[in-house]
């Protein structure tokens, strides 16, 4: 049987792979020293699967195509945007478990989209570079939910989904020792007029409803609310929300926050610890 | 005629390049091609940003197209920004005083640069 064995969430803003620089060093050196925190649990929890929770940016799929959910089940590459910097390059993925959890989904009411080849984004590629590129014989399975582009997944989906990856997982025949990665940014409107605000104080109410994995207080966020308060981007705690539902207690062990504006977000990284 | 063929038009100039150079170089040939009432046409024919914004399309697409359209350097962003506040630019990054008076004076003399070009038909303005 296989093993959901670590449960984390970090940032996936873009600027961390194309331009770490622009923002204040030490801010930088502390989101950095988190992601070196996480690649030091995943190797001390012997992962050898991550599953890498994100949300496209109207840049992989278009408005002919929206997938609510999407699973990568086959080839993956990327990253899909240029001007990251980074040449797209193959990603492994675990085909196997990644087919297993589809067909668990389809058993169990997600009739989600799929992916045989996929090209990630900067959402579940900025994790990667981060975090599983420099482990060794670390893959990826990559999901994508709809929370950058309208419209929107409903959060209350998110948890069922994130339950039923843990049930998935927990029903493969496999010894796969598995992580899941929620990613993205707490307050942040992308594109938007105020693009570089940060909401520290929206942050820290969000961040002290996850770390209480207070899943029904999330849920009472309205999409009318985040958007005020928080800007679009943060519509992402949707992909935070799968995490965090995939695991059924934790305690969870705040890594870094930085409000970094020349990121245009509040930045934070967290693990999740199992309940003994 | 809606946001959703806003939103396919500035798409596919993410995706296909090559619609960018078609649509600078003839922008109301281009949109004939697509079913855009009166208002549509001449917030996408002129990259209205502001009113793209307003009439629900979405940030990520005119945040992707700007720099397609425009060239694709630092200053851009601060341009889109500036375009997004009504003409105005906001240090929302929280740049030092120093540069960020740097970048406004570098996106003058760039904006100057592009309307002389403009002004003697090296370049197609679409404003």
């Amino acid at each position: 049987m296989a093993n959901l064995v670590g449960a984390f969430c970090t940032a996936h803003v873009p600027l961390i792979a194309s331009q770490p620089g622009v923002a204040d060093k030490k801010q930088v050196d502390h989101v950095m020293e988190a992601f070196a925190k996480i690649r030091a649990r995943m190797t001390e929890l012997r992962i050898d699967t991550a599953i890498v929770i994100g949300d496209d940016h109207y840049t992989m799929f278009g408005p002919h195509c929206l997938p609510s959910m999407l699973i990568g089940i086959g080839d993956v590459d990327g990253p899909h945007e240029e001007w990251l910097g980074h040449e797209r390059a193959p990603i492994a993925n675990n085909p196997a478990l990644a087919e297993h959890i589809m067909e668990y989904g389809f058993d169990h009411g997600f009739d989600w989209a799929v992916a045989k080849a996929l090209t990630i984004d900067h959402s579940t590629f900025v994790p990667y570079l981060k975090v599983i590129k420099e482990l060794d014989n670390v893959k990826m399975i990559p999901i994508y939910v709809a929370a950058g582009v309208m419209p929107l997944i409903k959060p209350k989906r998110c948890v069922q989904l994130g339950e039923m990856i843990a049930d998935a997982v927990a029903a493969y025949p496999g010894d796969e020792r598995v992580a899941i990665i929620g990613t993205g940014g707490l307050s942040h409107w992308v594109g938007a007029a105020d693009m570089g605000k940060v909401n520290e104080e929206f942050d820290h109410m969000l961040i002290d409803m996850i770390k209480r994995r207070d899943i029904d207080a999330m849920l009472a966020l309205t999409d009318e609310y985040v958007l005020e308060t928080a800007g679009n981007g943060a519509y992402e705690y949707r992909n935070w929300l799968v995490a965090m539902a995939a695991v059924k207690e934790y305690e969870c062990e705040l890594l870094c926050y930085e409000p970094i504006s020349p990121w245009v977000t509040g930045t934070t990284l967290v693990e999740f610890k199992f309940a003994a | 005629m809606s946001v959703n063929t806003l939103e396919k038009i500035l798409w596919e100039f993410g995706d296909e390049p090559a619609r960018v150079k078609e649509f600078l170089k003839d922008p109301d040939g281009y949109l004939a091609a697509f079913q855009l009432s009166e208002q549509e046409f001449k917030m996408v024919r002129t990259m209205d940003l502001k009113a793209l914004d307003e009439y629900g399309v979405s940030n990520l697409l005119a945040m992707m197209v700007w720099p397609l359209l425009n060239g694709n350097n630092q200053l851009m962003a601060f341009d889109y920004l500036k375009k997004m506040n009504n003409g105005q630019m906001v240090n929302n990054f929280k740049l030092p005083g120093w540069q960020f008076a740097l970048i406004r004076m570098a996106l003058f003399v760039r904006n100057t640069w592009v309307g002389a070009l403009c002004l003697v038909g090296l370049k197609k303005r679409l404003v």
